[in-house]
């Protein structure tokens, strides 16, 4: 029968195949999404991470003998390296937002994935996969609910001069809004050149958060507003 | 030694797979969630994902090495998940404008989840349950009372606008004549020409013998400040 656990022509092909494919499904979806990472980045970097596993094992089997293999070490250099790559795509906006870290976990668990896919872990990679498909998929709209329940809000603003921090401040305080920090930026070193500040907010109520962005839209001097 | 209930799902078959993996799962979701309540950067999925990508290569290596037999340190593996996901924390880790760190603790607890996501794949239960609950409390419990120390040791920060120089001096003169240490200073300078005030934001620490009300008193009496307000 067939026996997929041992190195042959047939399991690399197996293995190299499941890799290509249960990435290209991961990066399908990511690609819809339009994300940075899309089909082509998820199927090579799984691809990569199966196939330095499979080299581990091929090393095992020609050289056991003479010298002492650890078949795992390629492959572990893989999750590092990845680490990296994913590091790469993290951005960190003018508005101080931090951007593309569940693009840089998805990218680098589904190197992982890759990595049991070219170990042979099967059962491993298939729950794995599930897990990731399901996480994407349908964890957005958990996630959109936690962040809409939550209790603090962090603001940018844009006004016409930095003189206006002091009304906006009084302004917020009036709502009954705690104020846990502000970063501010004068003209110059903002790009639109137009002072700007992030209020760090925390709510005393469960409250809507467009109801506040709407509140704060109400102040004449403000020309940008947005929720970070 | 540990728990021996547990010892049937403590391998690689497909039971114990789906135990250990489901643990990674939960136990990354449950940090995340706290996490994205505050609104942080890194949430639910991006913690889950950590997590579960860190069980796969523990589970993998434990494989490799029980089922098919083949000489690997069952460790190796897992050592790089510590330095792969160091590197993914750092990407989350803002310095911003005025030179103030922010996300450290987002970063730490990430590599904290991958840790956690390394001992469920091991099949290591009890570890990773303990710290979860752990740094939940951590986050719930500690967070408070650091809080409640900070309002001993009131911090407040003072937003001041003024005109004209020499000004700070004078406040700094002023805050050291009250025996009030100062923690930080931020100063934004008027950079167009419609701003008309420089603004500072001084971080103090008060003491027990003058009030919040009392240095607004004091600071409004200056002639050159235009505006004091505490955040």
């Amino acid at each position: 029968m067939f026996d997929f656990s041992h190195l042959s022509l047939s399991t690399v092909m197996l293995r190299i195949f499941l890799a290509v494919f249960c990435s290209g499904v991961l990066g399908m979806e990511r690609e819809n999404k339009n994300r940075p990472a899309g089909f082509r980045t998820y199927l090579l970097v799984c691809l990569g991470a199966c196939i330095t596993m499979l080299l581990g094992q091929y090393e095992y089997y020609y050289m056991a003998e003479e010298v002492s293999v650890d078949v795992t070490r390629f492959g572990a250099q893989v999750i590092s390296g990845i680490g990296f790559l994913g590091a790469g795509t993290i951005i960190i906006t003018s508005q101080q937002e931090v951007k593309g870290l569940t693009t840089a976990a998805g990218l680098w668990a589904s190197c992982c994935m890759g990595l049991a896919i070219g170990g042979g872990n099967y059962r491993c990679a298939l729950v794995g996969f599930i897990i990731i498909i399901g996480c994407l998929e349908l964890f957005p709209n958990i996630e959109r609910y936690f962040l809409n329940h939550s209790l603090n809000i962090n603001v940018y603003l844009e006004f016409d001069e930095l003189g206006r921090i002091h009304e906006i401040l009084t302004y917020i305080k009036q709502q009954d809004i705690q104020i846990w920090d502000i970063d501010i930026m004068n003209a110059k070193e903002n790009i639109s050149n137009y002072p700007a500040a992030i209020f760090f907010l925390h709510l005393q109520k469960r409250q809507n958060h467009e109801q506040i962005i709407a509140l704060l839209s109400d102040l004449k001097y403000v020309l940008q507003i947005e929720e970070i | 030694m540990l728990l021996s209930i547990l010892d049937p799902i403590r391998g690689t078959g497909i039971v114990s797979t789906l135990f250990k993996l489901f643990t990674a799962v939960i136990c990354g979701g449950i940090i995340g969630i706290e996490r994205e309540f505050k609104r942080r950067p890194a949430g639910f999925r991006t913690h889950i994902l950590i997590s579960l990508g860190a069980a796969m290569t523990t589970l993998t290596s434990q494989f490799i090495v029980k089922d098919l037999g083949m000489p690997a340190d069952p460790g190796r593996l897992g050592a790089q998940v510590i330095a792969g996901i160091g590197f993914i924390g750092a990407g989350t880790i803002i310095v911003s404008k005025r030179n103030r760190v922010k996300g450290l603790t987002t970063a730490a607890g990430l590599w904290t989840t991958a840790i956690i996501g390394l001992a469920s794949g091991m099949g290591f239960y009890e570890c990773s349950i303990a710290a979860t609950i752990l740094i939940l409390f951590a986050e719930l419990v500690l967070s408070k009372l650091e809080n409640l120390l900070r309002e001993r040791h009131q911090e407040i920060y003072l937003y001041i606008e003024y005109t004209g120089q020499g000004y700070l001096n004078q406040a700094i003169e002023y805050f050291r004549r009250e025996n009030i240490s100062i923690l930080d200073v931020e100063i934004i300078k008027k950079k167009k020409k419609n701003d008309k005030n420089n603004i500072a934001i001084i971080t103090i620490r008060l003491h027990r013998n003058i009030s919040q009300t009392n240095i607004l008193n004091d600071i409004s009496k200056f002639p050159q400040t235009i505006a004091v307000e505490i955040v």
